[in-house]
């Protein structure tokens, strides 16, 4: 019954990338991009507006599986692709202006983002586990050529890096797979539906609880891989830092969360076989790990894309945590956290390409002064970089906030003042970074050759800073009605609708310990 | 129908014996052809396991399987082989004498242990042989995987350890879904050619495919 309307939802990447091939003028070619991408988060809108309406929808005999999970993450794809595709309009001309590429390239360039797009929004919206493994496989296959666009040597390094650790991880992954589904075949369960998501949560009861215990370890740290959890992390500041900049916002604001969304589904079952604590406290463990192993490198850090990208660790560490303390309202601040960091990661990645390309650097040390230089990225950047420490009023403190509260309600005291010290250490080194960054003294530059001059960079990176920008001061002070409900719904999902955290009988919890 | 069940255990020794074998092996198109004689190996595993349950499918799976994994990866990887044309130095952390005999002994360790645990009984596979080897096959590819310094070793090494894989598929639940059977094995292809350009790209930048020659990125 929906089946028209998801068969259009994904045909626009698929027609962007045609048109992407048929368009010679290099001016045209952004703007009809970002038309497209326009088209595809409406209509991702209208879809999230029916599966809000029916709980969930199922379409192709079973094959797509879509509930307010799956429509969060259509929210936060379509939305950031968006503004990406605005973004690359500024930026990729800058870039033919300067001779790195020519219309074959850039072509290449939109064929690729189209693509990774769309195996993006096939990983959150298939039914089969089976199928979101090759989906979020996929993506790894085709963002490698965007990670390593600029064929130099750092980038080649990168992108190689990035496939390799990605496809051993999601080859654990698979092992993980191949044991949940031994254990449907093992209490009798039908083997053709044997790894949809739906068919999965109605026998999950049946399912052998070791079995599924190995299996979860493996989808652990399969898709945590993928996720960028410490200690597996090593790829995600490499290929965050080298990747143009439209592309490091898409992989920093939703690719990392895909990996996060594969846990989720399978953790729901595995949380439906054996109670939530064996899951809930193997990811707030990696969760703590990765705030943790990000704070050294934020403090020391000097290259401007690379903070960002360690942030990126910090912040999937965060919302691992608000998963990992499992009350309603901690998983409600996790997923409310992953749109808030979408936003507030692409606003800031986008205003240091602005910046590195003002300055000609991406070293912290080159870059200082800009509120003086570039009054309004300058600006942006004072706004953002305080909404990515986490203060007041902005939306991440809100949802920081959130994940806290759950913390102490459910008496994770160890792990709550943890989270608290790291988050305020990270709170002293991005605000030291990013007020050198903005208020700091303008190095002189009358020795240098090139003569810095004041003024912005271009009109379209500006305006794709905006809509970012209103989402973090928005969302700080106000959630829209429907995307509340959403929210909402995909907290009940995750909690599998349970009142308080106990809700399990007894015995199934001293089971699962 | 016991004759099938040591044809397909001799299978599953040979495909065993070949990755020790390419854990030792110095020239990488030697390990290509390794490669498609293990790949054979557990086809031929897949087969007699299937003629035993009498699957109806095993034919048409077999032959899917054949031609990914013995005849168009083999063609990709050769291809690229060629367009690379690297010296034939052999380049590892650790001597491939010893690197053959350090598997040889986590084998050894992996077959003791398998039984000890007492999976076998606690669950139904195939036979415990056909697990422990494909345990055996999942650890000697990541050992490939660490100790190879070239690229190109690196991509075999993973592919040594996606046939483990497969082989546990075949020892703990015969076969997924089709849906997701053949996506794995579009992606396998996939994978193979987007990891062959990504090694041709390392020949051209650093113009070496040592890995420790990359050493741009640290902090």
């Amino acid at each position: 019954m929906h089946n028209k309307e998801i068969i259009l939802f994904l045909s626009m990447p698929v027609l962007a990338a045609l048109s992407s091939v048929f368009i010679q003028n290099k001016k045209w070619l952004g703007r009809i991009q970002s038309i497209w991408m326009l088209f595809l988060f409406f209509l991702g809108l209208n879809l999230i507006k029916n599966i809000l309406q029916s709980t969930n929808i199922t379409a192709f005999n079973n094959f797509l599986y879509l509930d307010a999970l799956s429509g969060l993450m259509i929210f936060l794809i379509t939305l950031v692709g968006t503004i990406a595709s605005i973004y690359s309009i500024g930026y990729m001309t800058n870039e033919i202006e300067e001779k790195i590429h020519n219309l074959w390239k850039l072509k290449g360039y939109y064929v690729l983002l189209n693509a990774f797009i769309f195996t993006m929004l096939l990983t959150v919206i298939v039914n089969s586990i089976g199928v979101i493994w090759i989906a979020i496989e996929l993506t790894t296959l085709i963002s490698a050529f965007l990670v390593g666009y600029y064929n130099k040597e750092a980038p080649v390094e990168a992108s190689w890096k990035y496939i390799i650790l990605c496809t051993v991880g999601i080859a654990f992954a698979m092992i993980g797979i191949i044991l949940g589904y031994y254990a449907v075949t093992h209490a009798g369960g039908i083997q053709e539906l044997g790894l949809n998501w739906n068919y999965l949560t109605t026998i999950a009861y049946k399912l052998d609880p070791d079995l599924m215990k190995i299996a979860f370890i493996f989808i652990l740290i399969g898709f945590g891989t993928k996720a960028g959890l410490a200690p597996m992390h090593s790829w995600l500041p490499d290929a965050h830092s080298e990747a143009p900049t439209p592309v490091s916002a898409l992989l920093s604001g939703v690719l990392i969360k895909c990996g996060i969304y594969g846990i989720i589904r399978f953790a729901i079952i595995t949380n439906l076989a054996i109670g939530h604590l064996f899951t809930s406290n193997l990811i707030l463990i990696f969760g703590l790990i990765s705030i943790g192993i990000s704070i050294p490198f934020i403090l020391i850090q000097k290259h401007i894309k690379r903070l960002f990208a360690y942030s990126s660790l910090e912040n999937i560490g965060i919302i691992a945590c608000g998963l990992g303390f499992a009350n309603p309202i901690a998983v409600f601040g996790a997923l409310f956290h992953m749109i808030n960091h979408a936003m507030v990661k692409s606003l800031m990645f986008f205003t240091a390409g602005n910046l590195s390309l003002k300055f000609h650097s991406k070293d912290m040390e080159h870059i200082k002064g800009s509120i003086q230089l570039m009054p309004i990225s300058g600006v942006i950047l004072l706004i953002g970089g305080l909404a990515l420490a986490g203060s007041p009023p902005f939306s991440m403190f809100l949802s920081e906030f959130y994940i806290l509260r759950g913390g102490v309600e459910g008496n994770h005291w160890i792990a709550t003042a943890l989270f608290v010290l790291f988050l305020v250490i990270i709170f002293g080194g991005l605000s030291n970074h990013l007020l050198q960054m903005t208020l700091g003294e303008v190095i002189n530059t009358k020795n240098s050759p090139i003569k810095i001059l004041k003024g912005e960079v271009g009109r379209s990176s500006i305006l794709s800073l905006v809509i970012p920008l209103l989402m973090v001061c928005l969302l700080g002070l106000w959630i829209p009605g429907p995307l509340f409900r959403l929210l909402n719904e995909a907290t009940k999902i995750i909690t599998l609708d349970r009142p308080n955290s106990y809700a399990f009988s007894p015995n199934r919890i001293d089971k699962s310990l | 129908m016991s004759s099938l069940e040591q044809l397909s255990s001799y299978a599953i020794g040979i495909a065993l014996v070949v990755s020790i074998l390419m854990s030792g092996c110095h020239r990488l198109e030697t390990m290509v052809r390794l490669f498609i004689i293990q790949s054979l190996g557990l086809i031929l595993v897949l087969l007699f396991a299937g003629l035993i349950n009498n699957n109806p499918d095993i034919i048409t799976f077999c032959v899917i399987t054949f031609l990914a994994k013995c005849v168009l990866i083999p063609t990709i990887l050769t291809f690229i082989l060629q367009k690379i044309q690297i010296n034939r130095q052999i380049e590892t952390y650790i001597g491939l004498p010893t690197s053959m005999l350090i598997c040889c002994v986590l084998t050894a360790l992996i077959f003791e242990a398998v039984p000890n645990i007492g999976i076998e009984k606690e669950i139904h596979v195939l036979s415990s042989g056909l697990l422990s080897s494909s345990i055996s096959m999942i650890i000697i590819g990541l050992f490939i995987m660490m100790t190879r310094k070239k690229a190109f070793a690196q991509i075999l090494g993973l592919y040594v350890m996606e046939n483990g894989i497969f082989a546990l598929t075949i020892d703990t639940i015969f076969e997924m879904p089709q849906v997701v059977e053949m996506g794995i094995f579009l992606n396998l292809l996939i994978g193979a050619l987007v990891m062959g350009v990504w090694v041709y790209r390392i020949k051209q930048s650093f113009d070496t495919i040592n890995v420790e020659e990359m050493k741009d990125l640290k902090t």
